[in-house]
This record gives structure tokens, sequence and C-alpha cells, in this order.
């Protein structure tokens, strides 16, 4: 028993943890200056904050066999995340109205960009 | 007893968990629906998502049924979809003005 314990104790840290990053990500995405920081809290404390959870729940599901099926979610979503923010700041590059409020000093995209 | 105890607070802090993630959530949808144009609407859609799948794996915990995680799997995949789909649109769309 004193084993289940420590793992029903292990299981509120680590989902503890996971739900502080995805507040810390919602209130980047609400609060920071433009679309493309707002990818950066979006696409890496959402990340962390899902895998917290993720990984909490498979602990606790651990006798059912749930904890590689987690495991392999987690590693989807390390996998897909840092797709779908490129391709997101690729779109949002090229739509035309949020470039004008863009801020760079140097513009790394310009050069390869075939549009232009 | 004491294990009653215990058990009673694991499920209370799952409820308080579940209750900041949906305050989340909602700091989320305010974004979505501030959102000056499609790009930032793009990157909230992509936070619902990720937080849809969080929900999933809390109210797992708090039922006890491991059915629910199936749930949670096709609602990562679909978001990802969904959110590559966003972008393809406003890469391909004719630029406006």
């Amino acid at each position: 028993m004193a084993g289940d314990t420590l793992r029903l104790g292990v299981v509120l840290v680590v989902a503890t943890i996971g739900t502080v990053f995805m507040l810390i990500s919602a209130v980047g995405v609400l609060r920071l200056p433009d679309a493309y920081t707002r990818m950066h809290a979006a696409g890496k404390a959402a990340t962390l904050g899902v895998s917290g959870l993720l990984l909490s729940t498979g602990l606790f599901f651990i006798h059912e066999g749930q904890l590689l099926r987690m495991i392999a979610l987690i590693a989807l979503f390390f996998v897909t995340s840092p797709i779908a923010t490129t391709s997101m700041a690729r779109a949002a590059y090229r739509h035309r109205r949020s470039r004008r409020r863009l801020q760079l000093r140097h513009d790394e995209m310009r050069e390869s960009s075939t549009e232009e | 007893m004491n294990e009653e105890i215990l058990n009673e607070f694991f499920l209370r802090w799952i409820h308080l968990l579940i209750a900041i993630l949906s305050i989340s959530l909602v700091i989320c949808f305010v974004r979505l629906y501030r959102g000056p144009d499609v790009p930032n609407r793009t990157v909230a859609f992509d936070t619902i998502a990720v937080h849809t799948v969080g929900i999933f794996a809390l109210f797992a915990i708090l039922s006890r049924t491991f059915t629910l995680l199936e749930g949670a799997i096709v609602t990562a995949v679909l978001g990802f979809l969904g959110t590559v789909m966003f972008a393809r649109y406003l890469e391909r769309s004719p630029e406006e003005e």
C-alpha cells in the first residue's frame, strides 16, 4: 500500500507541473505582442505541459498497461508540434498583412522565399 | 480511514487541476476571439487542441476509465491535422488588399 500512495503522489506532482506549464502557455498566447512570439509560447510550453499530463496519466494506469501508449503519444506530440509550428510560421510570413507588422533587424526568409 | 482521506485529497486535487486547465482554455478562447488576423487565430486553435488532450487525460484519471485515452489520441491527431490544414489554407490563399 505504501508503494501505491507513493505512485499517487508522483502522479499529483507531475500533473501539477504539467498544468502549470499549460497555464503559462495560455498566458503567453494571450499576452505576447506578435504572432511569431505567440507561436513560441504555443509550441514549446504547451508540449512540455501536455507531456507532464500524459505521463501522469500513464503512471496512474500503470497496472492496466497504459504507460507505453502514453509514452507513444508524447513521442507523437514531440514529432508533430515542431512541424505544425514551422508550417504556421511560414504561412504567417507569406500572409502579407501580418508581415507589415513585423519588427525584425534581419529577415532570413527573404532570401529563401521564391515568390519575390 | 487514512486511505480514504488520501483518496479524497487525490480526487479534490485532480478537480482543482481540471479547474485551472479550464481557466487556461478560456484564456485561449479569448485570443481566438480577439486575434487581429487569421495567423493569430491559427495559433490559438493549436493551443486549444493541446489543452483538449490535457483535459481528456485528467478526466480519464478522475473517472478511472482508461478507455477515454483513445479519445485523447484521436484528438491529438485531429488537432495536428487541423493546424496543418489551416496553415496550408493561409499559404495558398490569394493575398488581400
